[in-house]
């Protein structure tokens, strides 16, 4: 290996992996042969050696553009296994609630124990289901942009929704007022926990997808292009999957905030309907139980959709 | 040229592991004589599509040292060779559709 000019290249391309990884060292050991083999031949045909490294330097390409490719590449794998992570923990903390479902004690399961993570679950369902059908589509090359920053965020705001919801089961655990009998309840304490270990990593995981996408557009042009085609996106990997529902979908996205009352409207009847069919005995009012719960439900409809929908590229950006 | 090719580059690399496994330099040179020097990539951009169609599963690669050199050599998997298939009549079916809507102007 030479001082030249193939060893200043490499040097910079180094500098502008910017990460300390197996896959980094393996690109740079490529680039070296590449280089070598690439200036050997030049020599070969009669170039001096100065110039032949200097001919196959620029044959090989800029290194940035290089580091920036390898980068593009690293965040949409990393996109990926977030997103897997995000639903294994969503499987998981699924789990845990149907078994507190199952098997929770009876005073465990008065209100409001449980609600964090039944709209978590809700919230993490979208936010997954949109992610998934971008990451789907798209068979294991590259994302385009709009589409690696929406897997991202669907992953970071699943998995987020996860952890807070089990840290929300914590509070509201730790502020019953009478001391419960925890010890009847070692199962449900246990689900939850392997369920909030697993919401935990998939964020950690998440969180650095994130950094690592925001960090790679900085590199690309300093500053965030729009995700106004987000919407349109959707509609279009909605109707690969099921063209019947193209117009259906089309409309909803087109008035994003009635499509969410709509949403918000049926939730209340389906919530509300259930409550009273399972007739809660005992209960002063059932009729006002219901309500409460239903309202409860589409509340959390409307919320969802104020935080989230631009996050997910559901509602077209500012 | 550039621009058109960088979509293609996946099918392109595809393409010249079909006959036996190479190793990167070996792409590009394939790449350069097959199309008389039309096809002249950035070289560099070429390791990381190979690292992105390993992870995909398309392509494996292992070290070999041949000639005092450590080289890693990518070669087709069976579901690289599907996609080749698949990717490859959908880009014909693409350039039917441009010649037959350009024409004569060919």
């Amino acid at each position: 290996m030479s001082n030249g000019a193939i060893a200043q290249y490499l040097e910079e391309l180094a500098r502008e992996l910017r990460l300390n990884s197996a896959p980094r060292r393996r690109l740079l050991a490529e680039a070296t042969d590449h280089l070598c083999s690439s200036a050997a031949e030049l020599r070969a045909s009669g170039l001096a050696q100065e110039e032949a490294e200097r001919a196959a330097v620029a044959r090989f390409g800029n290194a940035a553009e290089v580091a920036l490719s390898f980068a593009r590449a690293a965040a949409s794998a990393s996109a990926r296994t977030a997103l897997a992570w995000a639903a294994t923990a969503w499987a998981a903390y699924g789990l845990a609630s149907g078994v507190f479902i199952l098997a929770a004690p009876g005073w465990l399961r008065d209100f409001p124990q449980g609600a964090p993570s039944m709209i978590a679950l809700q919230v993490g369902l979208v936010a997954l289901s949109v992610s998934t059908l971008r990451a789907r589509r798209l068979r294991g090359s590259l994302f385009d942009e709009p589409r690696l920053r929406l897997v991202a965020r669907g992953g970071l705001v699943a998995s987020l929704a996860l952890a807070l919801a089990a840290a929300g089961e914590l509070v509201l655990a730790l502020a019953r007022p009478a001391p419960a009998p925890w010890s009847e309840a070692g199962g449900v304490i246990g689900a939850y926990a392997v369920a909030a270990v697993a919401a935990l990593a998939a964020a950690g995981l998440a969180l650095a997808t994130h950094a690592r996408v925001r960090a790679l557009r900085r590199r690309q042009h300093g500053s965030g292009d729009e995700l106004a085609p987000a919407a349109a996106a959707l509609v279009d990997d909605v109707a690969n999957l099921a063209p019947a529902l193209r117009r259906l979908v089309a409309a909803a996205v087109s008035r994003p905030l009635l499509a969410c009352l709509a949403v918000a409207g049926a939730a209340f009847l389906a919530v509300a309907l259930a409550e009273l069919s399972g007739g809660n005995e005992g209960q002063a009012s059932p009729l006002f139980a219901a309500a409460a719960t239903g309202s409860f439900e589409a509340g959390a409809v409307v919320v969802s959709y104020l935080t989230l929908a631009r996050p997910l590229g559901l509602r077209p950006q500012r | 040229m550039e621009a058109a090719l960088k979509g293609q580059l996946e099918l392109l690399l595809l393409a010249a592991l079909r006959e036996e496994p190479r190793h990167g330099y070996a792409i590009v040179k394939d790449l350069r004589e097959r199309s008389a020097g039309e096809l002249d990539v950035f070289e560099g951009t070429l390791y990381p599509a190979l690292h992105r169609l390993e992870r995909a599963g398309l392509v494996a690669s292992r070290w070999s040292a041949a000639a005092g050199r450590r080289r890693r050599v990518y070669q087709l998997t069976r579901k690289g060779s599907k996609a080749l298939v698949e990717r490859e009549s959908e880009w014909r079916r693409l350039v039917r559709a441009l010649e037959a809507v350009l024409g004569g102007t060919v």
